[in-house]
């Protein structure tokens, strides 16, 4: 094609007159590249790229085909077991079917941690983050839902009443002796019963029809047809859902029970997995390393496959004297060190250890500073749908 | 000078140019209009939001409510239509400017520089008698035609557009556009999927020569389409430049509008014939003998009109006035043809202090803020004083008087790592927005800590 120049910069002035002495030749064929531009059929570009160029179609066939199908298989897994386990529960009470209950419920809660960077596509068709973890949840709601017996559980007012929070309140809202009492002898039991298996039910269904979109349902494809970095591109979609999922990480799970949102008062019945209260220190850290992983394009078994991190350095994105992957890649190991130092359950550690736990907000902040505003400048991602600026 | 310019500017010349730039005109507004409307952008940009940020001085302009706002653009693409139909011109041209020009000045957030070219645009055909020639109102009055009007009814059309590329070209002679290939080396790499030019988009090189042929083409092209010899070569390049700026960047309908409007440039012959062809399609027949155009205001309306064009060409070196640098800072940035020309990202934390209890909360902006609103919020300080007297406001409201509202934010500018944007101790609820400099921005100054160092530190 007529379209190279044959020098590299028009840096000098010598140089910028000779573009302008050309330039009427040089118009026509810009006009002949665009006319064939305009006339070629869209879709796939069949010419073989230069060796020097960053294969983003593979970068995105990698994140569909080893991070994200398998996060969902394995979290609609753990999901299908989970309810399987509650089903066992309710249909024999038992202290031992409890823990075999609660083992599977953690199970799954952690493996949606390693899931919900992508609400994009069939999550976000599910709605998955807003129908499978909104907390705090509502034990007012759930109990007089149980009470009433009949309710809808897809219905706005209930987001409170179901998803993970909710089986965390009835899977651990008593000392196990008074739990089991409540699904034997107590007034509502059979309620409670039936309760527990819907809430458990939904979040296996919504999992498993987030998986069949991403394997049946074809998915798979339009997000690898997704190119470029604009809005509802599949690098677009990465990026912007991956900052949506650490601002949620920073702002629910530590922000709201450490105060940052009411003035300073300490909201300790806002962390996450508060009855079971010692889960959400772990269920922090997966998410953190979640998102960690996703950013350098890591798999489940540990293969660094090409990421947002090489693509940042292919763009040689720089940071200060360094790239900007590596400062990204740090801040998230500064931020889970800082984690890391917060020794008691966090529903304590927010009124025992302040410091710690402002500590790790601040360095979640710092990330979300670097994902946020360097990376999608980087990468030229646009967040916005609307037109912008330009002639 | 007006004097001895007269003679020139008020000859006659033929009507066809105006006449057709009318018709293309009101029908890419119609266009844009109806494509608003159907994205439902109308309900996302000025019903939905909490919040709006009118410009200074402008405060009074509120949205309408989604009835009102509705049918305030339901009135515009009247409007529009009006202007293509060349149908009740004068109250269409009215009507277009007022509706237009209120739907942007609601909230600075939506802010394009094309928008405001059609404000100025809308505003120069209320002045010209376009609806005179090849118009339904010369239909319904048929002793208002003329074949030919005064020079200048054309000339200021050409005049404009030729302003905004020069300007949009002096703005590209920055040393981030010409020695960086900033911000196009972050946004051409983006496209290369394209097909045919995509593989090129990767490389640095072709980054530099867009960049390079971009300041020569808006500096040039006025001037190329104004000479007859120049002028078919030159508007290929105009649909070759913005074919390509329609297919790697997201900006709507601008690009047709440009490629459409400089056809004014065209000779007369051109534009007659063109009518010729449409007459032909529609039957209209035309008087043989020439009828000239007479405004009896002329003389009031030629010095208003180089009023217009001396403030037009002075507003984009008002940032000269400014301390500090202007596509940091953005202070006498809008308004100037400064387009494509920054990457720019910013991240907010807001904060807002009880000055009672001297407790803080953070504030969660998409509480108050649209995503664009938040996006904007984040780089443009008149906007962080508008948003912190928002927040201000609203605790009042809920009992706490006299907050303080201070904000630490983070800004990424052209290949720059982010950095602190405005002194985050400084209380922005206390401050007024003005034309006056704003003291609290930060320097842009490669030196400044990054993040790491200056974050938690308050």
């Amino acid at each position: 094609m007529g379209f190279i120049y044959p020098g590299l910069l028009p840096f000098s002035f010598k140089k910028q007159y000779i573009l302008m002495k050309f330039n009427f030749r040089k118009y026509s064929l810009v006009a002949l590249a665009s006319a064939a531009l305009l006339s070629s059929c869209s879709s796939s570009d069949g010419e073989s790229a230069p060796a020097d160029t960053y294969d983003r179609d593979a970068m995105v066939a990698h994140y569909a085909d080893n991070l994200i199908i398998p996060a969902y298989a394995t979290f609609s897994a753990k999901a299908e077991a989970m309810h399987t386990a509650i089903n066992a529960f309710a249909a024999t009470p038992t202290a031992v079917n409890l823990q075999a209950a609660r083992a599977a419920y953690l199970d799954a809660y952690t493996a949606w941690q390693d899931a919900s960077v992508f609400e994009f596509g069939p999550a976000s068709d599910q709605l998955l983050r807003t129908n499978l973890n909104i907390y705090p949840t509502s034990s007012a709601e759930i109990e007089a839902n149980i009470t009433a017996g009949t309710y809808d559980l897809q219905a706005a007012a209930n987001l409170d009443a179901k998803g993970f929070p909710a089986l965390d309140y009835l899977l651990y809202n008593a000392a196990d002796a008074t739990l089991l009492e409540q699904y034997t002898n107590a007034a509502n039991a059979a309620k409670r019963k039936k309760y527990l298996q819907d809430v458990s039910a939904l979040i296996k269904q919504r999992a498993a029809a987030t998986y069949q979109g991403w394997t049946n349902g074809g998915y798979t494809s339009t997000f690898k047809q997704a190119k470029g970095t604009a809005v509802g591109s599949a690098i677009g979609s990465l990026v912007n859902e991956l900052n949506q999922d650490i601002d949620n990480t920073k702002r629910n799970k530590i922000g709201f029970p450490s105060g940052r949102f009411s003035q300073g008062t300490t909201l300790p019945d806002r962390v996450e997995a508060y009855y079971s209260q010692s889960f959400s220190l772990e269920l922090l850290k997966r998410s953190i390393k979640a998102e960690k992983a996703v950013f350098m394009g890591m798999t489940t078994n540990g293969t660094n496959g090409p990421g947002l991190d090489d693509y940042l350095d292919y763009v040689k994105a720089p940071y200060g004297q360094g790239l900007l992957s590596d400062a990204i890649e740090q801040q998230f190991d500064a931020a889970l060190a800082a984690v890391n130092a917060i020794q008691e359950p966090l529903v304590q550690a927010v009124n025992t250890q302040p410091q710690a736990v402002t500590k790790a907000y601040d360095e979640l902040q710092k990330l979300i500073v670097l994902t946020k505003t360097d990376m999608p400048s980087a990468l030229g991602v646009t967040i916005t749908y609307n037109d912008s600026d330009g002639d | 000078m007006l004097q001895k310019l007269k003679p020139y500017l008020t000859a006659q010349v033929s009507a066809a140019p105006l006449a057709v730039f009318r018709v293309i005109f009101g029908g890419m507004m119609l266009a844009s209009i109806l494509r608003f409307m159907a994205k439902g952008w109308v309900t996302d940009l000025y019903v939905t939001p909490k919040v709006y940020f009118p410009y200074y001085g402008f405060e009074w302009v509120q949205p309408l409510g989604e009835t009102g706002m509705h049918a305030l653009f339901i009135l515009m693409a009247l409007a529009a239509l009006g202007l293509m139909l060349g149908l009740f011109y004068r109250l269409s041209a009215v009507l277009f400017f007022l509706s237009f020009t209120y739907v942007e000045l609601i909230d600075k957030t939506n802010y394009l520089n094309h928008y405001y070219f059609v404000s100025v645009v809308a505003l120069l055909l209320v002045l010209v008698p376009a609806h005179r020639h090849f118009s339904l109102d010369v239909l319904r009055k048929p002793h208002t035609w003329v074949s030919h009007v005064p020079r200048w009814a054309v000339l200021i059309f050409k005049l404009q557009l030729g302003l905004v590329y020069f300007y949009a070209g002096l703005a590209k002679l920055h040393p981030d556009w010409l020695l960086e290939a900033m911000p196009l080396r972050y946004w051409l790499p983006a496209h290369t999927h394209l097909p045919l030019i995509g593989t090129w988009l990767d490389k640095a090189w072709i980054a530099y020569l867009f960049c390079w042929f971009g300041a020569f083409y808006d500096l040039t092209i006025p001037f190329f389409l104004s000479w007859r010899k120049s002028r078919l070569v030159a508007y290929a390049t105009v649909i070759v430049f913005h074919v390509l700026t329609a297919v790697l960047f997201q900006i709507g309908m601008f690009p047709y509008i440009m490629m459409v409007s400089t056809l004014i440039f065209f000779s007369e012959k051109f534009h007659e014939r063109l009518l010729q062809g449409l007459k032909g399609i529609t039957r209209a027949r035309t008087p043989a003998f020439q009828r000239y155009s007479h405004t009896t205001a002329q003389p009031i309306l030629l010095y208003l009109l180089a009023l217009h064009f001396a403030v037009q060409a002075l507003v984009p070196w008002r940032f000269i006035l400014y301390p500090g640098q202007l596509f940091w800072t953005e202070q006498g940035y809008r308004f100037s043809w400064r387009v494509m020309l920054m990457e720019k990202t910013g991240t907010a934390f807001f904060y807002v202090r009880d000055p009672k209890t001297g407790r803080e909360t953070e504030i969660n902006n998409r509480d108050y803020l649209t995503v664009n609103q938040e996006k904007q919020v984040a780089t443009q300080p008149d906007m962080m004083v508008q948003y912190a007297h928002l927040l201000k406001q609203d605790f009042a409201s809920r009992g706490i008087a006299n907050a303080e509202v201070r904000a630490e934010i983070y800004v990424a500018m052209n290949g720059r790592g982010s950095r602190l944007f405005i002194d985050p101790t400084v209380n922005l609820a206390a401050e007024k927005d003005s034309f006056l400099p704003k003291a609290w921005i930060l320097p842009l100054n490669p030196n400044t800590a990054p993040p790491q160092d200056a974050l938690g530190q308050n």
